[in-house]
């Protein structure tokens, strides 16, 4: 891949331009600018003439930050691998990388829905939140309330007339 | 595929539609269609609440919440979000949950957002008649049926029949047709003939009625051409030969309300009688083919349209 002639540039090309994040614990990352401009928030603040060294991202802890590089450094590889490949193989192969990705609990979820939204990456805005979709979809009431700590405010008498209202969800 | 003047069935479809899979059986027929892509209606004056809050809220942010959080650890926009990509065959289950759950799917916040995202997922419309007169509607994803509210009718338990549905900009309209009693009434009563159009919305979830058609009809022809509705032909209580006025109806601009339609044969080809077929849109134009309706017998009628 990095041999090939193509105009296109290598996500791995050591003479991109570097960028500097630091969370908000203090710790840097250094990340390839294709990486950094994953980040919709990233982009406006170097098109609106930003021009520091390092960009502080104040709400996104180092551990947080680090996972969140992982995804978008895959996906400029995998945007870059799509482009030489063609659409298909590389459509699969977003497609199982960001399940296992994906696959953590409730807490990490949480702080990567508030990273890709302070951050604005649409990508992995869509990802997490569907997530959260997907562990809500076929569960019972009880299981979604003990998953995500909801407190059932309803009284049983409330509880049970709406369970009556929607009884054919219950199916 | 066509129902090929069965009198058991009524259907119409949408020429803006990629794929159209047509079902009979003895007891329903459907078209399903997917979903229109475009969506330019009401999306306008919403503002983006997710894109706009920030991610400063940590795990403790709670705490200074008035109200419950939707779900605790997310700010309310981004757990709305995420609620928001449940699919409505499972929003029973969602309401069943807690009261703070329940209100949230109710809220203008929660359809504004999947309006403006385009989230509305995909239905497939049933009426249902017989004992009990009512819409349902599928969830291919959740492999669900739920009833919908019930359409606001000035006559709630009549048998609705002859009209036409159309799915335009992501609402779903359900125009004119007939409405009789079930049982004979003595003594026997004509069908009423209504010009009514209603819009289901499937964000809010809701039933509102639209401009009237000029004129009432029942058994006509009916499609979306460039993204208005087009109406041919049919009959009415006075005209049972058939009616040879076509309306347009832009779904844009409801305050225009409904004008005579194209009555060049070049574009419309109406000429008379009843429109019992599909019309067909063959290069942008909308040509409706007629033939006979000769049977009024029905037991049983099932609606169906895909929005």
């Amino acid at each position: 891949m990095a041999s090939s002639s193509s105009s296109l540039p290598s996500p791995s090309s050591s003479s991109s331009k570097k960028f500097i994040l630091r969370s908000s614990d203090g710790k840097h990352f250094e990340v390839d600018e294709a990486v950094a401009l994953q980040s919709e928030m990233i982009k406006q603040m170097v098109e609106d003439g930003f021009g520091g060294d390092v960009i502080p991202l104040l709400n996104v802890s180092s551990i947080v930050l680090s996972k969140v590089i992982d995804y978008c450094k895959k996906h400029v590889e995998l945007d870059f691998k799509k482009k030489m490949d063609g659409d298909n193989e590389a459509h699969e192969e977003i497609k199982n990388w960001d399940s296992e990705y994906i696959n953590v609990g409730v807490d990490e979820l949480y702080h990567l829905i508030m990273a890709a939204n302070y951050l604005h990456i649409k990508g992995l805005l869509d990802l997490t939140c569907q997530k959260v979709a997907d562990i809500i979809k076929g569960k019972q009431p009880e299981q979604i309330r003990k998953i995500f700590n909801i407190e059932n405010d309803f009284t049983p008498e409330e509880e049970q007339e709406i369970r009556k209202e929607h009884s054919w969800a219950f199916e | 595929m066509k129902s090929g003047g069965s009198p058991l069935f009524s259907y119409s479809q949408s020429s803006f539609f990629s794929h159209v899979h047509f079902y009979t059986s003895s007891s329903f027929s459907s078209i399903t269609v997917d979903f229109v892509k475009t969506f330019t209606r009401s999306s306008l004056s919403i503002a983006l609440p997710s894109m706009l809050s920030s991610g400063i809220s940590g795990p403790t942010v709670e705490e200074e919440f008035v109200h419950q959080a939707i779900i605790p650890g997310l700010p309310d926009d981004l757990a709305l979000r995420c609620l928001a990509k449940v699919s409505h065959g499972y929003h029973g289950l969602l309401e069943t949950v807690s009261k703070r759950w329940r209100d949230a799917i109710h809220s203008s916040d929660y359809s504004n957002l999947k309006a403006r995202e385009g989230w509305s997922g995909n239905w497939l419309f049933v009426l249902t008649e017989g004992t009990d007169v009512h819409w349902i509607a599928y969830d291919p994803e959740a492999d669900r049926w739920h009833p919908l509210p019930k359409l606001p009718s000035a006559n709630p338990s009549w048998h609705h029949y002859g009209f036409s549905c159309v799915s335009v900009n992501k609402m779903f309209l359900v125009i004119g047709g007939s409405y009789a009693p079930h049982d004979p009434v003595f003594p026997p009563q004509k069908p009423l003939v209504t010009n009514d159009v209603m819009q289901f919305d499937p964000f809010k979830k809701q039933w509102s009625r639209l401009a009237n058609m000029r004129t009432a009809r029942s058994h006509f022809a009916c499609s979306v051409v460039f993204g208005k509705v087009y109406v041919a032909g049919g009959r009415t209580s006075s005209c049972t030969r058939g009616l040879a006025l076509s309306e347009v109806y832009d779904p844009l601009n409801d305050s225009v309300a409904w004008s005579h339609g194209l009555s060049s044969m070049d574009e419309v080809s109406v000429t008379y009688m009843l429109a019992r077929d599909t019309p067909s849109i063959i290069e942008g134009n909308f040509y409706v083919t007629f033939f006979l309706f000769f049977s009024c017998s029905r037991q049983l009628t099932m609606n169906a349209f895909f929005l």
